[in-house]
């Protein structure tokens, strides 16, 4: 498998929101990395901090929030420093975003037409190709030569109504939806639930971005509906190489979609690693919680949930140390004083997780790390 | 690393599992959005103020709403005075009373004028001041023929006042009326005394109307939201009928009715007094519970389908008591708003009816009937319409301040978890 | 199990609901929410009902404690009628009339026989639906209904609880109501409902908005117990509540099933975790019942074609199988509830559709011991 680079790489990011009542520390530093081509889970529960992440790298933050601290390198540049203006340059066309509730996240006093031609006009420009050929198509030798020069800096003029209604036609026929022609004049409440979900899809997609955050995308649709969303997001990445960011609290969607999981919790990273290595291998004691509380009957058996115990923390006050340490079942000393840093498990898999130290206990289940990441 | 550390705890030092998150009531959380919005937090104070103003203020006043002064009748609250001597300090009123007035402005005594001290042909007048025993003080000399002799008009002044042979023309200083600061009537009561006295007035008719506006509206309104269908259809189009007469000509009409009916005076006048008091919150009532009724129906129909209500019906609960403990607690920020946004409503119209003459009438003073006692002299003595009015001003403003400021405070949209 | 009693039983159940009325009020559309369901409960099961958006599985809920009026069919508990649907036949007589009325208009005026024909077949038909509408209004007349047999556990655990009362008020309401107990002894149950439910005694002064999703909605259930119930009807109680919370409730409801004898009907569309907390299901689509079996029948071996759809769609916590799964696709879209064509609601979605499903709807029928499925062709597709 050729290696590939990475498209996305997330540094110490910190997001707060400065309410009334305090600081609430959304995302607690939080590092990681996604390669060109693949598709990463963020699986969490509410608090978690999974959305206010995402919401951070789209730069989708508003008062009262503001990024704190940390680094967001996109294809090499920082988008954490990026101007307003700057930043809506990015998104929509380098990365954009699919958000949960398809009947809130379209205008519904808009066609679908009206709205995906906006999008596709703001960003999209006419290729190279097409610029020379019109531009040698001019009469006038001046305007000519000012035209090929522009070319040459790499300005071509943005897509006019009619490239952008076909590009959006296509888009929409990409994402399954029938006679796209004619339904394209439709309003939003004319579409059902999976059929809107799909055109926020084609939405996202219409300007080519690199990289597609899809936040719960599938969490308000219905399960057969689900299974098609998740099979046409599948079908999309491979034809057009895109790279997806999938949150969810959904382990099941994870395991059925994912390449690589980030397992979150009050605001920061329990556990990294590739989909088996979570699922068959968990090293977090919240993974492992996890797993223990879904439903997984085998035909016969009636088992019980083992559930974790307790609450997700106050973001307000979050506990000093991990912020799982108050629902863990081994939770130490340290574990109250400090969180604990990304160990190293294997060269895919990473957890934060005191009884990875050297130092700490042997427990059945948990192996020991190398170092930190 | 401190390899004590890695012990394994035992539950008790793990920190408390349930946190609960104490949170504001819903009283508190109103009251700091409240406080957030300057705009509102000045109307609450103007509200405050008026009403110590009228319930206070009349205890800290030297005179009462209705005793005359037949000795300093129209006289405005600024004196342009005429210091004629030292301790000689005079003031021509517009009816021609010479007052006598100390430096600070207060009003001593009034000169006389006998019938034999006017002279009609040289329109000079004499106005003599007299002690307690009788015996004259001192004579000042009006010369009113600068208004009527060719050669002394063109001077441009009403008259001239002459004391020990010194004429004095103009003027010599203004100062502000110490004894009665807002001035007073053509009947010489204290003009601020009568103000704090019909803002009483206008205060007790329009929270008298907006309470029982809310309770006649609040059943209407939940009756008609809860139970639905075809009484909810007909209730409703009974309000659109009303609503759909243009208020005012309906509230001009019923006061026209109602006044000197044998209803008033039978009825509303044995529980309200004298003055038509009764009549006219009546008459406010039947008009404006309309607008009540429409928004409690709104309400309870949105609420009637939450949750919490369905609980209460599978437990069995009565329908009484769902309207009662689970609906209305929870629509009362609209309808408090509602409440707030009355009172300047009824205050205007009251007013309003009040200055065409269909509202209060004596003994009894309201805002609107001063408003309309003072435009009688509007060219003279405007000091007495422009009080009246600046106060109805300043009530409606600071009410309607409060009003949207608690109509933000309470949206729970924007209350969070 | 032992001699299994049958605790609930729901016969022909109807919920329509008439949207879009003209000026003159005549029916334009209905929306068949329910449409004639049957199936029973047994004493201390937990019987599942499962499906997507729009099957009506929740206005059954809401049929079956009598929030909804039914339309049509007849509700027992402990073999007692406790609920008869008479609208239905209602307005199927003004239907007819009106129907009866547009043939009429279609003929010639002088054609005395046609007409006369016409309406003779249909005053029959109308007479029918009239005497089925009187014999409805008196069981519904003589049938009673105890609110504290059923309680429900609602979904939301943010609007479920009202929040102007304190906890212990909005426990303590049914217990008022229904004048179960007086003075101190209230509180004192109150307190002990908090702590069934694995909340504290201090809790009961609160007011909800204090609490977590988790908390709430265990308040929910101490709400529903405090009147001693029979049967609580959860609908989709753990799906607005996080993954770890999920369990948490679950094992209570299960041991609470165990300390009081409890049956539920569990409202869900969370197919694994109904599951696990149900003996039996009942799998709905569009207002009809597809399929009832066991829980591990039905997982093991679906018969009808949705539910074969249905279960092969659910992505399983486990990567390597979800791999290996066989998905069974589902084209197209749920079709709507509004005025339905006849036939099976699901044969313009399932693959082995023939003519006669989209004419003539299946019935529910026992095609194996305790396993029932309404589908023409359940035999054929499934090798039975």
């Amino acid at each position: 498998m050729i290696v590939r680079e990475n498209i996305l790489e997330v540094k110490n990011l910190k997001t707060s929101f400065f309410t009334h009542l305090g600081e609430v520390k959304a995302v607690r530093d939080i590092s990681f990395s996604l390669k060109r081509g693949g598709i990463l889970g963020i699986v969490g529960e509410s608090g978690s901090g999974k959305s206010v992440s995402s919401l951070s790298i789209m730069r989708l933050i508003e008062s009262p929030g503001r990024i704190i601290g940390g680094e967001i390198i996109f294809d090499g540049v920082d988008l954490a420093k990026l101007s307003e203006n700057e930043m809506s340059d990015y998104r929509g066309s380098e990365l954009s975003m699919i958000f949960q509730d398809p009947m809130t996240s379209l205008n519904p006093v808009f066609t679908i037409k009206n709205q995906m031609i906006e999008v596709i006009r703001r960003h999209v420009r006419i290729t190279k190709e097409q610029a020379l050929k019109e531009a040698n198509n001019i009469e006038k030798p001046e305007e000519k030569e000012k035209a090929l020069k522009r070319i040459e800096k790499g300005l071509t003029r943005r897509v006019n109504k009619k490239e952008a209604l076909e590009r959006a036609i296509s888009f929409l026929k990409l994402v399954g939806i029938p006679e796209p022609e004619t339904r394209i004049n439709e309003y939003p409440h004319q579409f059902s639930g999976g059929m809107r979900q799909r055109a926020l899809i084609a939405m996202a997609l219409s300007c080519e971005p690199k990289l597609v955050i899809a936040d719960e995308p599938t969490t308000a649709l219905d399960v057969t509906i689900q299974a098609q969303i998740l099979d046409l997001l599948k079908r999309i990445k491979k034809e057009l190489d895109t790279t997806i960011i999938f949150i969810t609290h959904d382990l099941g969607v994870i395991a059925e979609i994912c390449q690589d999981v980030i397992v979150m919790y009050g605001g920061m990273i329990m556990e990294k690693g590739s989909v088996n290595d979570i699922f068959y291998r968990p090293q977090h004691p919240y993974t492992k919680g996890l797993h223990q509380s879904i439903p997984k009957d085998v035909v016969g058996q009636k088992s019980r949930l083992v559930p974790i115990e307790g609450s997700p923390p106050d973001l307000l006050n979050p506990p000093k140390g991990c912020p799982f340490s108050p629902r863990c079942k081994y939770a130490m000393d340290i574990c109250l004083e400090e969180a604990a840093p990304l160990f190293k498990i294997t060269d895919t898999q990473t957890s934060a997780c005191w009884l990875q130290h050297v130092d700490a206990p042997d427990v059945k289940g948990f192996t020991k790390s190398g170092g930190v990441e | 690393m401190d390899k004590n550390k890695f012990k394994f705890l035992d539950s008790e030092q793990k920190l408390d599992k349930e946190q609960i998150r104490k949170s504001l009531t819903y009283w508190q959380d109103v009251w700091r959005r409240l406080r957030k919005n300057k705009l509102a937090i000045v109307g609450l104070i103007s509200v405050v103020l008026i009403l110590l103003f009228a319930t206070i203020g009349p205890m800290l006043n030297k005179y009462t709403y209705n005793k005359q002064h037949l000795d300093y009748k129209n006289i405005p609250p600024r004196l342009e005075v005429y210091e004629l001597d030292e301790d000689l300090i005079v003031y021509m009123s517009g009816m021609y009373h010479l007052i006598l007035v100390s430096e600070k402005g207060e009003l001593l005594q009034r000169f006389s004028l006998a019938n034999a001290d006017r002279n009609l042909i040289t329109r000079r007048y004499t106005y003599r001041l007299f002690d307690e025993e009788d015996n004259e003080i001192a004579a000042v000399i009006a010369d009113f023929s600068y208004q009527t002799d060719p050669n002394k008009i063109d001077e441009g002044i009403p008259f001239s006042l002459t004391y020990n042979d010194q004429e004095y023309k103009l003027p010599t200083d203004k100062v502000w009326n110490r004894t009665f600061l807002l001035g007073t009537d053509l009947n010489g009561r204290d003009l601020l005394a009568r103000v704090m006295y019909g803002t009483g007035i206008s205060l007790v008719i329009a929270f008298a109307a907006a309470l029982i506006n809310f309770f006649i509206g609040v059943l209407y309104g939940s009756i008609s939201g809860f139970v639905g269908k075809t009484t909810d259809i007909i209730m409703m189009r009974i309000v659109d009928i009303i609503n759909s007469i243009p208020l005012l000509l309906y509230v001009i009409l019923l006061m026209f009715v109602l006044k000197e009916s044998w209803f008033e005076i039978n009825v509303l006048n044995r529980i309200f007094g004298e003055g038509g008091l009764g009549t006219i919150i009546v008459t406010l009532i039947s008009v404006y519970w309309v607008g009540m009724a429409r928004l409690v129906r709104a309400q309870v129909l949105g609420l009637k389908e939450q949750e919490y209500v369905l609980a209460a019906k599978t437990i069995g609960v009565s329908n009484y008591k769902i309207i009662k403990k689970h609906l209305i607690p929870n629509a009362l920020g609209p309808i408090i708003v509602t409440m707030a946004m009355m009172i300047p409503t009824a205050v205007f119209t009251e007013a309003f009816l009040s200055f065409i003459g269909l509202g209060i009438s004596a003994p009894k003073a309201s805002l609107g009937s001063l408003a309309s006692d003072g435009a009688q002299f509007m060219q003279t003595y405007p000091y007495q319409l422009v009080v009246p009015s600046l106060t109805i001003a300043f009530m409606m403003l600071a009410f309607n301040f409060l009003g949207d400021g608690l109509r933000d405070a309470l949206d729970p949209r924007l209350r969070k978890g | 199990m032992s001699e299994r009693q049958v605790l609930i039983s729901v016969r022909n159940l109807k919920k329509y609901f008439y949207v879009k009325r003209s000026f003159f009020g005549k029916i334009q559309k209905t929306l068949t929410a329910v449409d004639d369901i049957s199936f029973d409960i047994y004493k201390g099961e937990t019987f599942g009902l499962v499906g997507e958006s729009g099957c009506g599985k929740t206005s059954a809920g809401r049929t079956i404690i009598g929030l909804y009026d039914n339309t049509g069919g007849e509700i027992f508990f402990e073999n007692k009628l406790i609920s008869a649907g008479s609208e239905g036949f209602k307005v199927k007589m003004q239907f007819l009339r009106d129907q009866m009325k547009s043939e009429l208009k279609a003929v010639l005026k002088d054609n005395f026989e046609e007409i006369a024909r016409i309406k003779e077949q249909y005053e029959v038909v109308i007479k029918d639906e009239e005497s089925k509408y009187h014999d409805a209004l008196k069981k519904q007349r003589n049938a009673k209904r105890n609110p504290r047999d059923i309680q429900m556990i609602f979904q939301d655990p943010y609007t479920s609880l009202n929040p102007r009362m304190t906890v212990a008020e909005i426990i303590s309401e049914g217990i008022k109501t229904h004048k179960l107990l007086e003075g101190d002894q209230i509180m004192e149950r109150v307190y002990h409902l908090l702590e069934t439910v694995g909340l504290k005694r201090e809790h009961a002064s609160r007011y909800p908005h204090e609490f977590s999703g988790g908390q709430r909605q265990r308040i929910g259930i101490a709400r529903s117990l405090a009147v001693d119930p029979k049967l609580i009807i959860c609908d989709e109680p753990i799906s607005a509540l996080d993954v770890s919370i999920q369990a948490q409730v679950v094992n209570m409801l299960e041991d609470l099933q165990n300390e009081f004898g409890l049956t539920y009907l569990f409202i869900a569309h969370d197919l694994s975790m109904v599951k696990h907390i149900s003996d039996r299901i009942g799998v709905m689509y569009l207002g009809k019942l597809m399929e009832i079996a066991s829980s591990d029948d039905l997982y093991d071996k679906p018969l009808h074609p949705y539910t074969q759809s249905l279960l092969s769609s659910i992505p399983l916590p486990d990567p390597e199988a979800n791999k290996k799964s066989k998905r069974i696709k589902l084209e197209g879209e749920v079709t709507s509830p509004i005025n339905p064509k006849p036939g099976c609601r699901f044969a313009t979605r399932c693959k082995y559709a023939k003519d006669v499903c989209k004419t003539q709807n299946a019935e529910l029928v026992e095609v194996l011991p305790n396993r029932f499925v309404s589908c023409h062709f359940v035999k054929e597709i499934n090798n039975l």
